[in-house]
Formats: C-alpha cells, sequence, structure tokens
C-alpha cells in the first residue's frame, strides 16, 4: 500500500510541477536576440527604418536623363556595349522587369520600403503598448519619426508603382498601393491595393501627425533621420505633388530657414579625388544636406555600359547651357569622370560608390550609394515652384537665383539670374532641356498660363541638373505628363505619352505571383507609337570596362 | 536473488559444514562463446543447495562434496544453467542465455524484448565493426547498416561524416540523426549546416558529437530507422536515432585490458592524380607568356606570381657588393632560370605529408559482483599529424559503476572525460560572393589543397609572391595555424526502482559540459600579417595603391593608403561551450495474465526535460607581436577602419534550448505470436515561439508484428524456414527545422548601420524577421513494412524493409507580397517525398570445426523528390556547389549547362536559355527559363551498402570489407578560367587543350584565352565559368571501396597462460586501400570527399597494427 500511495504522490507532483512551469520553461528567448519595449530600444529600431533599396536605377533608366548608347546619335554614331545588368534591358524599355530581384530592381525597391515601413510599424505598436501604460510622453519623438517613416516610404512606393497623382477625383480610379499600418504576422496575407487618392490621404494624415512630434534633440546622428528641416522638406515635395501650393511655401520655408542660400552646397571646396568629391557630396555637416540616406546600390557601375546620361540627357543637364551660362553647367566643369569614353561613360561624383567589403581578397562586398534625400537646393525649388502657381513670380525668381548664386564658382564669371534671362533663354529652343508637358491633361484643375510656362520650364530645367542620378526627373515626367522617348537599339523608337499605363513601374513579378493586383499594360510591340529608325549609322565596337 | 543467498551462504558457512563420506573434486567453467574461463560461477550439488562453491579468478574451483552427490548445477547469470556428473576432472561450458541478453533491443529509453519490438532497427556489435586506426567511431558506420550512408565528406579528426538514415528528410535542414549515448541525446557543441560540414572551415574541427568518446569503450550500436522504432523521440526523430551504448562491468567478470594500435598513413602521390609535371607545366606557361600573360609590367602588379614573378623580381634585385644582378637580363640567363624550374619537379606531397605514425592506446578495467559492478578505462591517441601542422592528442576517461542498494533499489553512476589538443592550418572561414554565386577563402594553406593546386615548377625553399607579400608554404604553415583545445565532461546518474514485480522506475539526470578554444596565431611574419603592409613596407607604390589591405582615411580628401597593422601579427580567437543537462523520469509495468499468461502487456510512460546552452565568442586581436613577447601593438586607425566597414573585432553569442517532453508507449503481445505497439509522444520546445499552440506537438506511432514461426503451420516449412517475423508501422515524427529559422516571434537584433564615415555611424536594432505565428515542426508520417526471415536453421538471416515517407511542413521559401517587409520566407511550405527498400543479407556459408566463413551483404536504395517547393533558383545556383533543390527532383539536385563543343577559336560553346549556341551569352541569373539545363542527378547517393566477409581459421581471422554507394554525380573540380597565373598548377588535361584551329574537332578541352581575347571580350570569363559548370565537367559520383582488409591472430592459451595473462590479440588491418570501381573523369579525385581547402583533408590511405591484450 505504500508502495501506491508514493506513486499517487509522484504522479500528482509531476502534474502539478508541469502545469505550472512547463510553460515558463520554454518561455527562454531561444538567443541574445534585442527585445523592444523602452523608449531607448524604439529609437534604436527607428535607426533601420530608413529603406536600403536604391529606386534611383529603375528611375533614371526610365526617364530622359538616360539614353541608349547602342543606339545611333545625331551622327549616325552607336556603340556596341554590354548593359550591366539584363534588367537595364527592360527597366528602358518600359518592360516588366524580370531579370533580377536583387539590388536595384523593383523588388529591392519594393521590400526595401515595405521592410521601412514594417520596421515603423513595429515601434508604432510598442509606442502604443506605452502609450496605454501612460508613458506616451517618453516616446512622443519616436512616435513622429516612425510616422514620418510610414508616410515617406509609401510616398516613394505610390509614385513608383502607381500612376501619377492627379486629382482626388479622377485618381480614386487608379490602384494606388497597400498601405501598411499593422507588423504582418502570417506567412501569407493577401493585400488591397487601395486607390492613389486613398493612399496620399493616409500619407497626409501620418505625416500631419508626425510633423508635430519630430525632434532634432532626439536623434543621435540627426542627419540620417527626419530630423525637423528633412519633415518639413518632405511636407514640402508632398504638397507640391499633391498641388497643394500654399502648404509647399509653408513647409519649404520651415525647412530653409531665415536665409535659404545658407542652406546652399558650397560649390568651392576643391576635392582633389573622385573619392573625396564623393564624400563631401553627403557629408552630415554640409548644411545643404537636410536627409542623407544609405543604399545597397551597383547604381555607379551602370556608367560605361550600355547606356548612360550623353547626348541630349547630357546636353540638358551636366553639359548643356543655362539661362546664366553656356555650353556646360559651371559646378560640373572640370568634375566630371567617364568610364571608357567620353561619348558614353559621363558621370558625376555624386554616385560615388562606397564599398563595404566582407572579402578584402577577393573583392566582395556590397556596393553602397549614399543618397542626399532631401537637400536645400531641392526643397528651394519646391518653394520656387509654388510660388510660380501662386503667380508670386518675383518669390520664385528670388529662389532661383538664391541656387542659381550658390552654383557661382570662384573665378569663373556667370551672369546673375533675372527674370528676363530667364524669360529669354527658356521662349527659345527649349528643346531638349525641357520637354512638352500636358497639364491639362494631367488634371482638369490645373492650368499654366503663358507667363508661368518660361518659369516652370525654367524650375523643370534646374530641378534635372540638381537632381541628376536621383531619380527625382522620373517623378517630374510624371506628375507634368512630359512625353519623352527612347531610341532603343538600332531598331525603334518608342514614344511614352503622358497617359501610358507603363508610366506606373509593374509590381515585382514574384509579388503577382504572390496575387497581388499587377499595373495593367498596353501590348508594347504593337504600340503605334513605335517606328522603326531610318538613320543611317555608323557601328563603334568598344570595349566596356567593368569595375 | 537465490543465487545471493548462496553467496552468502557460501561466504558466511564455507564449504566445511558437510558431514559424512566426502570426495574431492576439481572443475573449470567456461564461456562457450569466446572460450574464456567465467569468473564466479556457482556449483551446487543438484538436490542440496546448502553444497555449494563458485569459481575463481581463472573459472576454476575445487571442493568437497558427500559421494552422494551424483550431479552438479552451474549456472551464471545470463548463461543458460547446465547440470553435470561428477568424475575426473569437470568441464562445463555455459552458452549464453539468448531469451535473456542477445534478443534485447535498445532505443536509449528502454530496452524491449526483441520478440516485442516492432520497429526497424540494426544493431552492431562494436567488437566486430570497428575500423582500428579510425578514432572517430562514426565513420566506422559506413556500408554496415543498411539504410544508413555514411559519406565522410572530410577526413580530418574531429570533423563529423555526413550520416544519413534512409536520406533527407528536410530541405533546408541538417537531416542529422540523433546521437544518444547511455540514454542521454547528445546535442551538437555548434550547429553545423550539410553546407558548412563540407565548407573545410575550421568550426567543422567541433562537428563531431561523439569525437570524444574512446572507441574501445563502446558496446554496441544500435540505429532506429522507421517511426515505429523512433517514435519515442518524436518531435526530435524525425532524421533516425543512433544509439550508442558504452561497455559496463559485468558481474563475476574481473578483467584488465589493453588495446595499442599503431597506424602509418601513406602520402598521397602525384600517381594518383592528373596533375601536370613540372615540364608539361613549363609548355602552358610558355603558351600563357605567348599570349601576353606573364609580361613583366603585368606581373609586376599582380597580387599574386611564381615562376616568371620570381624571375623579374631577380632581374630587378640588385647587389652593390659584387654590382650585379641576381639574375642578368639576357635571353640566355633567363631561359637557364625557366630550365631549372622545368626539371624541378617538386613533390609537394612528399614535402607536406608525412608518415608518421599514429598512436592509440587504451586501458580499462572492469569487475563485478551481483551487488556492484564496474568499469573504468583511460585511453590516450597521440597524431603527430599527417600533413605539416595537422598533430592530435586526445585523452579520455570513463567510470561506469552501478550499486544495488537493495534488491529493489540500484544506482549507477556514468562520468566520461576527454580532454583534446588538436592543431590545424590556419584558415579563415569561406565566403560567399553574393554577386558573383562563388564560394571563396581567403588565406588558404591547406597542405593538401596546395599540393594539388600549385605548380610543381616552384622552388620549395623560394619565396613567391601572394596577395602581393611573399610567401613559402612551409613559412606560412609555421606561422599560421590553428589550436584547438576541447574539453568535453559528462556526468550522469540513474536510479532504478523495482516497487513490485513488474514494474520498474527509472529516473536519470545528466549534465554535459563541453568548451573548445580555437586559438587562430598569425604570427609577425606569416603571408597573412605582411599582406597587411605590403606595399608600405618595403614601400612600393604600384602595391600600395593596389592593396586592398592597406586602408585610406575617408575623413582625409588627400590620404594615401597606409597600412592598420604596422607591427606585429593578428590573434584571432573563438570560444565555444556549450552547457546541456537531461532529466528523465521512465515507468514501466510488465503482466502477463489468461489462463496461459498468454496475454503479455507492457506500459512504458515517462516525462523527460532538456536545456541546452550555447555561447560562442569571437575576439581579434591584432597587432600582437609574437615577435616582441607578445606585447599587442595597436594601431587606433584598425577601430576607425573597422568601425567604417561595419567590422567588430569582439562578439559574444548565446543560444537557449529548452524542450519538455511526455510520452508513453504500450505493448500487446497474444501468444507471442501478435504484437500491437501504439506509441505517442508530447514534446514543446521554446524555439517555436510562445503561441501554445505551435510549441507542442503530438507524435505517436502505431505497429503491428506477426511471429510467424511461432504459429503450428510453421513447423510443416522449418528448418528450410526457421524464423518468419512480418511487421508493419505507420508513425509521424518531426523535427525543429533549420536552426537560421527562429521567428516565431519578430526578431530584432542590434546592429551596427553601415555609414560612410567613422563620424557618422550608429548604433541600432534591426528587424531582422518578421513574426511567423504559423511557424511549426517540419513532420514526416512514415509506413513501414518489414521482414525478419532465418533460413535453414537461421544461417541463413535476411532482414528486409520498404518504406515509403511522406515529409511535410518542411521549411521551404515561399514568395509573398511583401508588404509585411519581406517578399521572399521561410516558413513551413514545402514537403518531400522518399521511398526506400533496404536489406541485410547474413549467412554462415561455412561453419566447421576449424574453419568458419560468414559473409554479410548490407543493401539500401532511396529516392525521394520535392513535391512542394516554390522557391526562385536560377541557374547559378542550380549548377554549382553540392546540388540545390527545386520541385520536382530530389533534396540535392545538380544540373549542368549544355556544352556544344569548341568554336574555331577553341573557346567554348554553349545552349543558352534562349536556345542559342553561345559563347558568353549564358544570364547566371536567369531564373525563368531554366529549361535548357540539363539535370544530371543528385549529389546524394541513392544506393549504398557494404559487403563483409569473415573467414575464420582456428584462431585467425581475416576480414574483408567492402563499401559501394551509387546513383549520385559529382562536380569536377572548377578548374577552367579566362586567366591563370604562373603559380598554378593545371590538370593534365591541358596537354589536350585547343591550340590551333581546326583541333576543335579533336578535343573539349578550352583554349587559354590570350590578353586580347580577354581584353576585347568583357564577357569571356563568362565562357570558362560556364565550363566549369556545364555537361562537360561532371562525373558519375559511384564508387566500390575496399574500405578494410584485416587479419588477427589469437595467441593460443599455452602462450597466454605462460606469460600470465588471459589473452593477447594481434591484428593488422589495412583501410580505405583503393577503390575498385569509380569513374575515370574523376582522375583521382575521391567521390566522397569535398576538397574545399581550409582544415579538410580526405580519408587516407592507413595500416593499422593492434595488439589486444587480457589480463
Amino acid at each position: 500500500m505504500k508502495t501506491k500511495y508514493i506513486l499517487q504522490y509522484i504522479l500528482i507532483y509531476t502534474i502539478s510541477i508541469c502545469s505550472t512551469s512547463c510553460n515558463d520553461f520554454l518561455d527562454k528567448v531561444p538567443d541574445n536576440r534585442a527585445e523592444i519595449s523602452t523608449p531607448e530600444q524604439i529609437r534604436s529600431l527607428l535607426v533601420s527604418g530608413y529603406p536600403t533599396g536604391n529606386y534611383a536605377v529603375l528611375n533614371e533608366l526610365s526617364s530622359d536623363n538616360f539614353i541608349d548608347n547602342n543606339s545611333p546619335g545625331p551622327t549616325g554614331v552607336y556603340y556596341n556595349l554590354n548593359s550591366w545588368d539584363k534588367l537595364h534591358d527592360e527597366v528602358f524599355a518600359w518592360q516588366d522587369a524580370s531579370a533580377s530581384d536583387e539590388q536595384d530592381s523593383p523588388s529591392e525597391v519594393w521590400s526595401g520600403c515595405y521592410k521601412a515601413i514594417a520596421v515603423a510599424n513595429h515601434a508604432l505598436q510598442a509606442i502604443e503598448k506605452l502609450e496605454t501604460e501612460g508613458r506616451g510622453d517618453e516616446v512622443k519623438a519616436q512616435k513622429g519619426e516612425a510616422l514620418l517613416i510610414r508616410a515617406y516610404n509609401h510616398f516613394l512606393l505610390v509614385n513608383i508603382f502607381a500612376m501619377q497623382y492627379r486629382n482626388d477625383i479622377l485618381s480614386e480610379n487608379d490602384p494606388g498601393i497597400p498601405y501598411a499600418t499593422e507588423p504582418e504576422t502570417k506567412v501569407m496575407v493577401n493585400y488591397e491595393r487601395i486607390s492613389v487618392t486613398q493612399v496620399y490621404k493616409r500619407i497626409e494624415t501620418d505625416l500631419q501627425n508626425g510633423l508635430k512630434l519630430i525632434d532634432d534633440n532626439y536623434y543621435e546622428i540627426p542627419k540620417y533621420h527626419f530630423n525637423k528641416s528633412a519633415s518639413n522638406a518632405f511636407a514640402a515635395r508632398f504638397y507640391l505633388f499633391k498641388r497643394d501650393y500654399a502648404k509647399v511655401v509653408t513647409y519649404a520655408t520651415t525647412a530653409l530657414g531665415e536665409s535659404p542660400a545658407q542652406k546652399m552646397r558650397n560649390w568651392n571646396i576643391d576635392y582633389p579625388t573622385f573619392q573625396s568629391f564623393a564624400y563631401g557630396w553627403i557629408n552630415a555637416s554640409s548644411q545643404n544636406n537636410f536627409l542623407i540616406v544609405q543604399t545597397k546600390s551597383w547604381m555607379n557601375r551602370i556608367f560605361g555600359t550600355r547606356y548612360g546620361c550623353n547626348r541630349d540627357a547630357a546636353t540638358a543637364t551636366l553639359k548643356g547651357s543655362g539661362p546664366t551660362w553656356d555650353n556646360s553647367a559651371p559646378c560640373y566643369g572640370g568634375r566630371l569622370y567617364l568610364r571608357g569614353k567620353v561619348e558614353y561613360g559621363l558621370f558625376f561624383p555624386k554616385i560615388g560608390e562606397f564599398f563595404e567589403y566582407t572579402d578584402k581578397v577577393a573583392g566582395i562586398g556590397f556596393g553602397h550609394i549614399v543618397r542626399a534625400e532631401f537637400t536645400g537646393e531641392e526643397t528651394i525649388l519646391c518653394r520656387a515652384e509654388a510660388y510660380v502657381y501662386l503667380n508670386r513670380f518675383s518669390d520664385a525668381i528670388a529662389d532661383l537665383k538664391t541656387f542659381d548664386d550658390s552654383r557661382k564658382i570662384t573665378g569663373k564669371t556667370q551672369a546673375n539670374l533675372t527674370e528676363g534671362l530667364i524669360r529669354s533663354f527658356y521662349t527659345t529652343g527649349r528643346t531638349p532641356y525641357v520637354n512638352e508637358f500636358n497639364t491639362e491633361k494631367i488634371s482638369s484643375e490645373f492650368k499654366v498660363s503663358t507667363s508661368q510656362k518660361a518659369l516652370i520650364d525654367c524650375i523643370l530645367h534646374y530641378r534635372r541638373i540638381e537632381t541628376i542620378f536621383d531619380g527625382y526627373r522620373w517623378f517630374d515626367i510624371k506628375r507634368y505628363g512630359i512625353e519623352i522617348t527612347h531610341n532603343i537599339g538600332t531598331s525603334f523608337v518608342d514614344i511614352l505619352k503622358w497617359n501610358d499605363p507603363r508610366r506606373a513601374l509593374q509590381i515585382p513579378q514574384e509579388v503577382i505571383a504572390a496575387g497581388i493586383q499587377e499595373n495593367t499594360r498596353q501590348v508594347v510591340w504593337t504600340n503605334p507609337d513605335i517606328v522603326p529608325f531610318t538613320t543611317p549609322s555608323v557601328r563603334i565596337d568598344s570595349i566596356a570596362l567593368k569595375q | 536473488m537465490r543465487r545471493l543467498i548462496l553467496l552468502f551462504l557460501y561466504f558466511t558457512l564455507g564449504i566445511g559444514l558437510t558431514i559424512g563420506q566426502n570426495t574431492q573434486i576439481k572443475g573449470i567453467v567456461l564461456d562457450g562463446s569466446s572460450g574464456e574461463p567465467v569468473i564466479g560461477a556457482i556449483i551446487t550439488a543438484k538436490g542440496n543447495l546448502k553444497i555449494a562453491t563458485i569459481t575463481n579468478a581463472d573459472g576454476k574451483f575445487e571442493f568437497t562434496i558427500p559421494t552422494t552427490v551424483k550431479r552438479l548445477v552451474v549456472s551464471y547469470l545470463g548463461m543458460k544453467t547446465e547440470e553435470t556428473s561428477v568424475g575426473g576432472f569437470i568441464k562445463v561450458t555455459l552458452s549464453a542465455d539468448s531469451k535473456q541478453l542477445n534478443e534485447i533491443v535498445v532505443t536509449g529509453m528502454q530496452k524491449m524484448d526483441k520478440r516485442l519490438f516492432t520497429g526497424a532497427a540494426t544493431k552492431i556489435d562494436a567488437s566486430k565493426t570497428l575500423l582500428s586506426g579510425i578514432p572517430d567511431i562514426s565513420r566506422s558506420l559506413e556500408g554496415r547498416v543498411a539504410g544508413v550512408s555514411v559519406q565522410n565528406v572530410s577526413g580530418t579528426f574531429g570533423t563529423a561524416p555526413k550520416i544519413r538514415v534512409r536520406g533527407a528528410t528536410s530541405i533546408y535542414g541538417n537531416s542529422k540523426p540523433l546521437w544518444v549515448v547511455d540514454n542521454v541525446v547528445m546535442e551538437d557543441a555548434v550547429d553545423v549546416s550539410v553546407d558548412q560540414l563540407s565548407s573545410g572551415d575550421a568550426v567543422t574541427l567541433i562537428s563531431s558529437a561523439i569525437a570524444g568518446l574512446n572507441a574501445d569503450d563502446i558496446e554496441s550500436f544500435t540505429i532506429l530507422k522507421d517511426g515505429s522504432a523512433t517514435s519515442i523521440y518524436g518531435a526530435r526523430a524525425m532524421s533516425g536515432v543512433i544509439v550508442i551504448t558504452t561497455k559496463r562491468g559485468k558481474a563475476g567478470v574481473s578483467k584488465i585490458s589493453y588495446t595499442s594500435e599503431l597506424t602509418m598513413r601513406l602520402k598521397p602521390s602525384y600517381n594518383n592524380f592528373n596533375i601536370s609535371n613540372s615540364q608539361e607545366q613549363m609548355g602552358i606557361y610558355k603558351e600563357m607568356e605567348s599570349k601576353g600573360w606573364l609580361g613583366i609590367a603585368r606581373m609586376a602588379g599582380s597580387a599574386n606570381s611564381g615562376i616568371y614573378g620570381k624571375m623579374y623580381e631577380l632581374i630587378d634585385t640588385y647587389n652593390p657588393t659584387t654590382g650585379t644582378y641576381a639574375l642578368a637580363q639576357t635571353a640566355e640567363a633567363m631561359n637557364n632560370y625557366l630550365r631549372t624550374a622545368e626539371f624541378r619537379n617538386t613533390d609537394w606531397f612528399d614535402l607536406l605529408f608525412t608518415n608518421s605514425i599514429v598512436q592509440n592506446h587504451a586501458l580499462s578495467i572492469s569487475s563485478g559482483t551481483e551487488k556492484a559492478r564496474f568499469y573504468a578505462s583511460v585511453s590516450v591517441m597521440n597524431d603527430p599529424g599527417w600533413t605539416k601542422a595537422s598533430s592530435v592528442n586526445r585523452y579520455t576517461a570513463n567510470v561506469n559503476a552501478s550499486f544495488n542498494l537493495s534488491d529493489r533499489l540500484s544506482l549507477n553512476i556514468l562520468t566520461n572525460a576527454s580532454h583534446r589538443s588538436q592543431e590545424a592550418p590556419g584558415t579563415l572561414s569561406q565566403e560567399t560572393d553574393e554577386v558573383r554565386g562563388e564560394v571563396k577563402r581567403n588565406f588558404d594553406i591547406n597542405p593538401y589543397s596546395y599540393a594539388l593546386n600549385n605548380s610543381r615548377t616552384l622552388d620549395p625553399q623560394a619565396y613567391y609572391k601572394k596577395n602581393y607579400a611573399a610567401f613559402n608554404i612551409f613559412n606560412e604553415l609555421n606561422n599560421n595555424y590553428i589550436n584547438l583545445t576541447v574539453n568535453d565532461l559528462k556526468l550522469q546518474g540513474g536510479l532504478q526502482w523495482k516497487p513490485f514485480k513488474g514494474l520498474d522506475i527509472d529516473g536519470l539526470g545528466a549534465i554535459r559540459y563541453q568548451s573548445t578554444a580555437k586559438e587562430h596565431f598569425i604570427k609577425d611574419h606569416s603571408n597573412q600579417a605582411l599582406a597587411y603592409r605590403a606595399g608600405i613596407e618595403p614601400v612600393d607604390a604600384v602595391v600600395r595603391d593596389a592593396n586592398p589591405f592597406l586602408y585610406t582615411d575617408p575623413d582625409d580628401n588627400n590620404a594615401l593608403p597606409e597600412t592598420v597593422l604596422p607591427k606585429g601579427g593578428i590573434y584571432l580567437r573563438d570560444d565555444y561551450s556549450i552547457l546541456q543537462m537531461d532529466f528523465r523520469g521512465t515507468a514501466t509495468y510488465n503482466t502477463e495474465f489468461g489462463s496461459r499468461n498468454q496475454y503479455l502487456l507492457n506500459m512504458f510512460a515517462g516525462t523527460e526535460s532538456n536545456l541546452t546552452d550555447r555561447n560562442s565568442v569571437n575576439f581579434q586581436g591584432w597587432g600582437y607581436q609574437y615577435d616582441n613577447g607578445g606585447v599587442p601593438y595597436v594601431d587606433y586607425r584598425l577601430f576607425k577602419q573597422q568601425k567604417e566597414e561595419n567590422n567588430t573585432y569582439y562578439g559574444d553569442t548565446w543560444n537557449y534550448t529548452r524542450s519538455m517532453a511526455g510520452f508513453a508507449s504500450s505493448t500487446f503481445s497474444y501468444d507471442s505470436k501478435y504484437i500491437l505497439n501504439l506509441t505517442g509522444r508530447y514534446e514543446g520546445t521554446n524555439k517555436l515561439g510562445k503561441s501554445l499552440q505551435a510549441r507542442w506537438l503530438p507524435t505517436w506511432n502505431v505497429a503491428l508484428a506477426w511471429n510467424a514461426h511461432e504459429e503450428k503451420f510453421f513447423k510443416y516449412i522449418n528448418p528450410v524456414v526457421s524464423h518468419m517475423t512480418l511487421k508493419t508501422s505507420y508513425s509521424l515524427t518531426a523535427d525543429r527545422g533549420p536552426s537560421t529559422v527562429t521567428n516565431a516571434q519578430p526578431v530584432y537584433r542590434s546592429y551596427s548601420t553601415w555609414r560612410p564615415l567613422a563620424s557618422v555611424s550608429e548604433t541600432g536594432t534591426e528587424l531582422e524577421d518578421i513574426e511567423n505565428s504559423e511557424l511549426t515542426y517540419e513532420k514526416k508520417h512514415e509506413f513501414n513494412v518489414g521482414a525478419d526471415l532465418g533460413f535453414i536453421k537461421n544461417r541463413i538471416n535476411l532482414a528486409v524493409d520498404v518504406y515509403t515517407r511522406n515529409n511535410y511542413d518542411l521549411i521551404g521559401q515561399i514568395y509573398t507580397q511583401g508588404v509585411g517587409g519581406v517578399i521572399s520566407k521561410f516558413a513551413n511550405v514545402a514537403s518531400l517525398k522518399s521511398n526506400g527498400v533496404e536489406f541485410t543479407l547474413s549467412s554462415k556459408n561455412i561453419h566447421s570445426k576449424d574453419f568458419d566463413w560468414s559473409s554479410d551483404f548490407t543493401f539500401a536504395y532511396a529516392t525521394n523528390k520535392i513535391t512542394d517547393l516554390k522557391s526562385r533558383n536560377n541557374v547559378i545556383k542550380l549548377v554549382s556547389g553540392n546540388g540545390y533543390a527545386l520541385e520536382g527532383y530530389p533534396v540535392r539536385s545538380l544540373f549542368s549547362i549544355p556544352f556544344v563543343g569548341l568554336n574555331d577559336e577553341g573557346l567554348p560553346m554553349f545552349i543558352n536559355q534562349d536556345g542559342k549556341v553561345t559563347v558568353t551569352d549564358i544570364n547566371f541569373q536567369e531564373f525563368k527559363k531554366l529549361g535548357f539545363l540539363k539535370y544530371e542527378g543528385p549529389t546524394d547517393p541513392t544506393t549504398t551498402g557494404g559487403f563483409g566477409n569473415v573467414f575464420t581459421y582456428k584462431k585467425i581471422r581475416l576480414n574483408i570489407f567492402v563499401t559501394y554507394s551509387f546513383g549520385n554525380v559529382v562536380r569536377l573540380d572548377p578548374v577552367f578560367s579566362a586567366a591563370y597565373s604562373d603559380i598554378l598548377a593545371l590538370p593534365k588535361e591541358f596537354k589536350n587543350r585547343w591550340t590551333i584551329p581546326g583541333d576543335e574537332a579533336y578535343t573539349n578541352i578550352p583554349t587559354i584565352a590570350s590578353l586580347r581575347q580577354f581584353a576585347n571580350d568583357s564577357q569571356i570569363a563568362y565562357a570558362y565559368n560556364a565550363y566549369n559548370y556545364s555537361t562537360a565537367r561532371i562525373a558519375d559520383g559511384g564508387f566500390i571501396r575496399l574500405k578494410e582488409i584485416s587479419l588477427s591472430y589469437d595467441f593460443p592459451e599455452k602462450l597466454t597462460s605462460a606469460l600470465k595473462i588471459n589473452d593477447l590479440q594481434l591484428k593488422i588491418q589495412a583501410t580505405n586501400l583503393m577503390l575498385l570501381y569509380a569513374d575515370k573523369k574523376l582522375n583521382g579525385q575521391d567521390p566522397e570527399f569535398m576538397n574545399s581547402g581550409g582544415v579538410a583533408t580526405p580519408m587516407p590511405k592507413q595500416f593499422t597494427l593492434t595488439l589486444k591484450m587480457g589480463i
């Protein structure tokens, strides 16, 4: 009998121990991973809330900033170069990109932006928990940054993967992108693409809620985060795209401060090497850099291959004339580099590559392009554009002059920018600096008067020069409905009409396969705008040197 | 019990109690199977238990009995009791009571009567199968057990072979069987994945969980194969279980054993490889020179150079005292120099390998009484090294003691300790180039791959150039090496309590701690240290600007490259430790009932909990001055550079595993004919998150067996068929999936962001992986049908098993919409089907008084196919490496780019993704149009087995053992390249290379591209890369290997008794003597071995002399 009792005791003991402590025992976190619960941990998490994908490659190839070197130029000369990545052929021809899901691909941009959004959403979830515990005051700045991250990344996604914002009514019919506000916890979740209008509304809400909470004192390295200037610069750009000009002026003015001239880049620093210029461009102490973002990108390697910023594209940006200069934009003069030949491999240290070695001997690692995502220059051009539409021409010209003056190089003579110079330069021989834009077709509420037009042309030209290789030109092409032409190889010319659905970059292939609604496409090869090449041509075989 | 009392009586009352007429008798008791004397056997007078004695240490007895006693009864635990008549010198031979001992299956949890066992399991006896001279016992399993494949991907001590029980069970998981040693699961000290196992990385040196076990201590292996056998381990047992039982003391046997093994390994020989000799090599260099590769200007700025680079260096070396140059710049002097090289024929194998003797000594003591049993052993293994810098010393100690506290309670204590110190050539980890999909290793000085890859024209005394710095392999091996120290300690205690008949309650507790220190010494004068100063010291502006190991300060616009290691070398240290604790309580209840006791019920239940903490710490000591008494000289720029390059000089990582399980199993048998087994287990682990749904998993098994030989009708076919058991089982077992997938909760990890400058760098927390609340165990359903058949009085035995497996919920890749932040996820979405058949045929071919011949043949065939996996695969993944997973194909499948011949320039041509013939237009990143690739086959063999024959003539035993493996393909070493250096050794295939137009009709070996061709076509490297991965560079991986020939001799009793010892055995064994069959295309490349450099070396051909002595 005694044995029986002992057995019973053991049994009861085991069951009671297990029911209470089994799950405690198994609650041990499996490794030394971090947890996100304190305000400091949330701040730390948001360091990773900036997208590491570089959308500039997709945007520049889609835009008129790049040409196909294998297509005959005005003299009939063309090259026989390999593209650095087959993806570039697809993107330049406005086809669905499927050759790569690695750096600089639509997949990388899509997941990069949504990863940043996921970081923000995880942070916001932790913030919400602290708020319910009554500790909301400790995480205000964190909340501000997280909301700005969420707004900005959706803003990028909607502008890349959807048609341009036209107005609230017209854009209600255009599919935008899914707006993510919750961390994903299941393997396969189906998302719906809400309309462009709805995406813009949500961005505006997050932006407005976040903007109030931004606090520069909270950041360790403010220039790599949504600081006050960067957040206001983003607001200015957002409202410019939304054509709410009064707000553009308000936010741009907050970002630029009392003396905008102090927020322009100092072009008189002499950099002895390409790499030192590249470092200088993204210097955090440079007054014009509002937000700096590091990306993983091979963009630098594109130069010297089949696609490049040459011929018309170069004339309109790096090497052409402007209202106050001839031949070559003074700031770029003497600072251009080339890979291969000057005829096809021109570039500028802005896209200097920073190599992160994972293996030195094999030369293996990640190429980084560091982006000056928001700058004083881009912001002042946003404000100038808003002034034009508010018919405050003198304010607009003052801003343009501030921009123009900043690019005067000591020792070189350059005229002072005046309204007269602008009007005379942009009324004659405008092409190839700025192409025709189709304001009427974009939005019924949107009209450009004759007096505004030359100024807008100037602004778009300045924006193109300023933001070369950043990818912003493509956004300008989209929002103005500018028609552009790509000569592709020796076989055909493709014209992208203002309402061509290919202006919305196709959603990444694997994402479509997972069930998301794809962008509609015309059958490209029967496009009546494609005309055969007739120019006589001379082929030059050259070596494309890869780094 | 009865015997105990007898023993007691014997000791207390003595032998003088009897009265009346007595007679003195003498005799000996021997063990029938071994012929050894039985110590402690009890001899009683039949009918009078009070008249008794026991045998002494020689098995002899002598006592006085009344003349009335006519018969004696001899008994001993575990032996059949025998009767004998009185008279003369009595010799009694006892035979083992097979019912009691032999027919037991050890599952590591419980011991089962084999007649009641329904699963597929194979037990092998260590004394018969262990290979002498191979200190890692897991390698001895090769070819021994049907369905267990052992692939020696590296032969270096401490590295684990790739072991599969019935093939792969997972796609990304490691499919490793669970090792159970003396009832406790041996956790791996570090988690080494399948690909890592063949990587040659230093961490593979501690990948074997059982390298600390002395082979001589092993009693037996039991391999549990099907779900019925393994289901008691449920959620860990998907890939099979290998149970090791170590030796323990036997009651009544006291023995001291000594084993000594002396092993000599043969050096590899160039005769077995098709490496060009120095004349052939020089011919190739001449062509390279004429094609513009070896010009003086080109060589001066190159990172690596050999003969030509050295020649130009000598031409440039001025001796001020003699006023001459080290080599005159005349055609004659240069030709002389090159001619010397041409006839040098350096034998790197001879220089880098030694024939030194490995010694292994083991001493054990075994003793026991009915009350207490004891086994203790120590062993020493000393391996001075097959190659330079590869020595090993291992010491083990093992104590196993059991004590019967009362007739109901017994206690068992086990301790196991080992210490190992090992030397290995300095190596860094393999790195994968994510851009080009190539696998590379920096500063590789593995002697084996050095001998294969370095030209035989090189002077072994001279210093050539690697990484812009002076390099000599012998200097490097002396100045750049790894010391590994492993300490392993296991303490284990068990308590058995039998409260009443039929019930056994067992408690087990074990703790194991292993710590490993890996120290990598990169001394001041090693090439690796000098590479960090090349161009600065000595000053050379060309080298300075090209050397990637120098540092250019990004904060300084005018900075020139400078060194961050101006003095000293580097001291790299990695410490790994594992703490493992296991507790288990089980109860077994056995009962028989029914009128004839024809119903038998065995019930078993228990709970266990396990805790495993793994820790790894790494540290980099830069500027350690080995030459200067070890004073560190640290340059501040190093830290600045590390900050900018996002490196850290130390790290500390922890991993915690917690698991708990409850399990129960019951077996019911009727008349020993029909057996039903039901097993269930409920397991939880912390790896699968906090969700109660995912973390807990029930697993189960249902099995039936039929002992047909117990049926009445069986007598009609007996003795032609003497034994027949049929069994079948259906089960669910599982595994935790690859250790890299841990996102049951979101994974946040601290990191330091990459930033262009140290001044703006920041630490942050990365959202490494988003939550997968659906993460769960990988699972397997298995249906097994088996038969055990015995023919002609069991002289021929056949065990056959056929199975089909459905592996589901496997971790696989899936593409999602990416809105959560991740497009490609790893989740439980894949599945895999596998089938197989395996059999073991054992026969006693000849059995006579003096001569015996027995053979064992094992055979297994297993195939698998991925039925569901939505991964995105590109060309490079499918054609390179160790095979890749693709839906519709086996788990590790290899594909090739179709090669169609050479063009009129001698460049290889292929069919590309668009179906066109091309030289360079191969898109390695292509992932849609994969149809052009040729499927070559799996890289894991489908057919494996072994064939062993043992011949015994009197005291001589000859063992010939052959293993075989078929059904897989092997990628030939990637030797072709668009550009070669003058340091490389090239294979003899190059003799037949394309040299002049028209050759393409006769040869498939591409030309050596000229510098002009290389400069003209930037894509030419694609052609050579594609050639390495083409149909021209594939071989059949099948082989038949003569694994073992051994001859042993037991010295006769006459001699041993004269020497006052019990037994003496001498054995000579040859291991891995030759491949009886292998694809000719392999040209000496071992199909089992992955030549990946680092610390990997193949299994050597070796001869072992073993001396065994029992006292």
